[in-house]
């Protein structure tokens, strides 16, 4: 810039040496620049020279030592303690429930020593994510997408089905919503257009769960989408009425589940009557639902469950399958009492609170919706398996955040948190202004049929 | 409370305020740069305020501020409560002058 003097330079480095936070120097310094070039205009018009005026206007803003200083106080990282403590906390938990589940069970010998092993993966994971500006992946999120998607449709084609299901899919949700948190952020503003492209973005994202093919990541990344979109729409993402832009995601999404109940309805019907009466079909559907009422129905506050009937006397590892695994909830509240069930639930809610009540903290839209993005996938995954195994919806392959068994879904579940985090750590130290320029946007509407785009129209 | 009453009219950038401040005050009110935007920048923090980025006439990128419903709400306190301390020192002061008149 041509008007850019040495003095000003001077004073505004002299400021920003104070602010220990480097991501705001330009923020600081771009404000303090515009605000002594109007001062020293204004000087100039009142009859001084150039020269003078500038000094003269340095001279008005004070010490600038001062200043960074307070603006050092103003832009510290944060760290939201108690939810790293939760984590922890919870991590212990795990470690305790792999350590015993270890010692009671057959052909389980090595959980624990490979738990020892996936934690401090995961904890490089948590770190990574925790300390990378994650303002970066706005930028890069469109590429992010696809490599994800190239990568997990790949993988399916190299390895086998286990279960009929490939587990990867799991992991591309976890992985998936904040990216496409990302990706409707690339369309801020876009209007309703923007809408649509990001639902193409979703149909893209439902393509492997088809593929591989998991119903369970399919229904929580619809939710999860369905909720991201609402609430991306509700603060004024995307411009234009509110209710058309809502009616245009969920009109599509609804025609998809009837096109999807009339295609797979009989069985899905099926299901759902067997979930209300497992005794239908004891050995088929209604088998799990079946099992884990006997294993609660006879749950202790301490100690193990009171088995009755034809499970009577059999272990509760035999009465339940997938114990160390989709059930280990199940497992717990069977196997050490309730309490430690209700402890271990109190703690998930308390930190599924204080994880909204982190997001609901940002002031930047774009670390809102990922941090938005992260909370509702760890959520959803909470909600999901704690709901499943208390046989509450019909069983469904999810994994307990940090709980259960399983080196990807922790390393994974670490990362999201980490990122969530990370969000929150820098509420106060990026830039967090929206860009507005009046005149070049550009606003599509949809009247009375026809097409009417709307250069006037105010932010 | 001046520059969250500042905001309550419309949005502003930071000179504009200063500007206006002592326009207002008919500069009894001076108010230093260097005061100011640290302030902004806290206000903004406790959500009282938001800040965006506009085009002004001169095409150069702004830094305006603009209230929140937080902001207004926190600024209809403070007003309160200045009203209600002014009027209790006018009591004062008028009850003195009464009193000195006699």
């Amino acid at each position: 810039m041509p008007w850019k003097n040495k003095y000003v330079k001077e004073f505004l480095e002299t400021v920003c040496r104070e602010v220990r936070t480097k991501s705001v120097h330009k923020d600081i310094t771009e404000e303090l620049e515009a605000h002594i070039e109007d001062q020293k205009n204004s000087y100039i018009k009142e009859g001084l020279d150039e020269e003078t005026a500038t000094t003269k206007a340095i001279k008005q803003m004070g010490d600038p030592v001062l200043i960074g200083k307070q603006m050092d106080m103003t832009h510290r990282p944060k760290t939201e303690w108690s939810i790293l403590i939760m984590t922890a906390v919870l991590v212990i938990i795990a470690g305790v429930v792999q350590y015993l589940m270890t010692k009671t069970a057959l052909g389980n010998n090595d959980n624990f020593i490979r738990f020892l092993i996936y934690v401090p993966i995961g904890i490089i994971a948590f770190i990574i994510m925790y300390f990378i500006d994650y303002t970066r992946l706005e930028r890069w999120s469109k590429y992010v997408y696809f490599s994800v998607l190239i990568i997990t449709i790949a993988s399916v084609k190299f390895t086998s089905p286990v279960n009929g299901g490939y587990n990867q899919v799991y992991y591309f949700y976890l992985i998936i919503t904040p990216i496409l948190a990302g990706v409707i952020c690339n369309f801020r503003s876009k209007g309703y257009l923007g809408i649509i492209y990001c639902g193409l973005f979703y149909i893209g994202a439902y393509v492997p769960c088809i593929l591989m093919p998991s119903y369970s990541a399919l229904y929580i990344l619809t939710i999860s989408s369905l909720i991201i979109m609402t609430v991306a729409i509700e603060k004024g993402f995307f411009g234009g009425n509110k209710k058309i832009s809502l009616v245009l995601v969920y009109f599509p999404t609804l025609l998809m589940i009837i096109i999807q109940f009339l295609s797979f309805g009989q069985y899905r019907i099926q299901r759902f009557v067997h979930f209300l009466k497992p005794g239908l079909d004891p050995s088929g559907y209604g088998y799990m639902p079946l099992r884990i009422k006997s294993l609660l129905s006879g749950a202790q506050p301490v100690g193990r469950t009171i088995l009755a009937r034809d499970l009577a006397g059999k272990s509760i590892e035999w009465s339940l399958p997938g114990w160390n695994t989709d059930f280990t909830f199940t497992y717990i509240i069977a196997k050490f009492g309730y309490i430690f069930g209700i402890v271990i639930g109190a703690i998930l809610i308390i930190l599924i609170i204080r994880m909204f009540i982190s997001v609901i903290k940002q002031k930047n839209a774009f670390g809102f919706i990922i941090s938005f993005s992260a909370c509702i996938a760890i959520t959803a995954e909470i909600l999901f398996y704690i709901l499943s195994n208390l046989g509450l919806i019909s069983p469904i392959t999810v994994t307990l955040p940090f709980i259960s068994f399983g080196a990807s879904s922790f390393i994974l579940n670490m990362g999201l948190m980490g990122l969530l985090l990370s969000v929150y750590r820098r509420t106060d130290i990026i830039s967090n202004k929206l860009k507005i320029n009046v005149h070049k946007k550009q606003i599509f509407t949809f009247i009375n049929g026809k097409f009417i785009i709307d250069f006037k129209r105010k932010a | 409370m001046l520059i969250l009453r500042l905001l309550n009219s419309s949005d502003m950038y930071g000179y504009q305020m200063i500007e206006e401040l002592e326009t207002r005050s008919e500069n009894v009110f001076t108010l230093k740069a260097g005061t100011l935007y640290p302030l902004l920048h806290t206000l903004e923090q406790q959500r009282m305020i938001e800040a965006y980025e506009k085009l002004s006439e001169s095409e150069r990128p702004r830094k305006y501020y603009h209230i929140t419903k937080e902001g207004k709400k926190q600024f209809q306190e403070k007003k309160q409560e200045w009203e209600a301390y002014t009027s209790i020192v006018n009591k004062v002061l008028g009850g003195w002058d009464y009193a000195m008149e006699k």
